[in-house]
């Protein structure tokens, strides 16, 4: 072997791809050619350098900042985020109209609304953000069960005048199927309102 | 024995992993954007690190990832099923990546590599190990190879792809891959050498 070819196979040699006959060819060449070994050497070290080059990771909002402007850009025209705040607001609202309209009509099983303010249907969340609302009007005394995947959720339910809201709920990342039952015995009414919603993964999805 | 027809519809939570009868082109928009989101969570660190060993300026990287990822949003639909999706989103990393540093150098009259290195030195709060002097050599060699030696040699080394996986990305025959890499390699041996 020449010279040349040697260098020529000289990262594949130290990658070990080379076959048994050529390594045994060029071993023999290096133990006599001092610049071939030269070569080799710097080939090794070269290769060292791109083998251990670290992974650059990107920042973690990266990922946020490209659904904000993708997938969330659509489904963002409404932001529910702000919800927990207004149901308080939108509870005191629908007491006012519920006062004054008392009296007036008796209770009848359909005039029971109940609205599944969050999440939307097919929402992508990230977990801090998975939260659930339902307002119930008018505000007679309910009972509310919370399913998710088909295990009741015991904790983390907030009940309130007409409403109803699930914060702080640790939620695993992939597809989740949500039941929520609500009952008012006063108007002997009962609904089921189902949703699915997909939470992503935790640590990289963080907001920034 | 009942006999019918039966339409077999594929389970649109299972789209990224290519279904035969899977066409995006009728997805609804939010089977679209989960395809979406998986799409973007396989590829977005590798893609990012791909770009960053290109460009060598971290602000810069990310906004081209992001660049990037947009046009493989507004693209999706169009998306044919000839490709695995994976080597089109490559394939759509290249193309801007190419074209975004054909811009920079005409620019580079104006701006040396150097004045941008500099700034990122300037800028950057945390120390990588990236930041390293010989990784910071190794960075601009690598920049300055020519388009087709640089794209194989980072593809090969620092996304760890085959020669065959390569050679589907780049639609280039194995053995071109296999020569790129090798006069890449020795192109950047030559290139440390010469600096001091
Ligand atoms: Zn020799």
């Amino acid at each position: 072997m020449t010279h040349e070819q040697i260098q020529a196979l000289a990262f594949e040699y130290v990658r070990g791809e080379v076959d048994e006959a050529t390594r045994q060819e060029m071993q023999e060449h290096l133990r006599i050619c001092e610049s071939c070994r030269r070569y080799v050497e710097e080939v090794q070290s070269l290769e060292h350098l791109l083998m251990e080059a670290p992974r650059v990771s990107p920042p973690p909002s990266l990922r946020a900042d490209i659904l904000q402007q993708t997938v969330y850009a659509r489904r963002r025209r409404f932001s529910w985020r702000w919800l927990p705040a207004l149901v308080p607001v939108l509870a005191g609202l629908l007491l006012v109209f519920l006062f004054l309209g008392r009296g007036k009509q008796p209770l009848e099983a359909t005039s029971v609304t109940v609205d599944l303010l969050s999440p939307e249907e097919s929402a992508v969340l990230f977990p801090e953000d998975f939260v659930v609302i339902a307002a119930i009007y008018p505000s007679l005394p309910f009972e509310a069960e919370i399913w998710i995947d088909s295990v009741q959720v015991q904790d983390h339910i907030l009940k309130g005048n007409g409403y109803l809201a699930v914060t702080d709920l640790p939620i695993t990342p992939g597809y989740h199927d949500l039941w929520l039952i609500v009952r008012v015995p006063d108007a002997q009414f009962e609904t089921r309102l189902e949703r699915t919603f997909y939470i992503l993964e935790t640590e990289e999805a963080r907001r920034p | 024995m009942a006999l019918g027809v039966s339409l077999v519809l594929p389970n649109p939570r299972l789209a990224h992993q290519a279904h035969p009868l899977y066409n995006p082109r009728v997805m609804a928009n939010e089977d679209l954007n989960q395809w979406f989101i998986e799409i973007l969570k396989h590829n977005e660190s590798r893609i990012f690190n791909l770009v960053y060993w290109q460009i060598g300026d971290y602000e810069e990287a990310k906004d081209l990832t992001q660049e990037i990822f947009l046009k493989v949003y507004k693209n999706l639909k169009k998306f044919r099923k000839e490709s695995r999706v994976e080597t089109w989103v490559y394939r759509i990393a290249l193309n801007h990546i190419h074209s975004y540093l054909r811009k920079a150098r005409h620019r580079k009259g104006m701006i040396s590599w150097e004045t941008l290195d500099g700034e990122r030195t300037d800028v950057g709060t945390v120390d990588p190990p990236e930041a390293r002097p010989e990784y910071l050599q190794l960075r601009q060699k690598i920049r300055e190879l020519p388009d087709p030696f640089r794209e194989v040699l980072l593809l090969f080394y620092f996304d760890e792809k085959s020669l065959q996986e390569i050679s589907e990305l780049l639609g280039i025959p194995v053995g071109t891959v296999k020569s790129r890499l090798n006069r890449a390699r020795a192109m950047l041996k030559k290139a440390l050498e010469d600096t001091p």
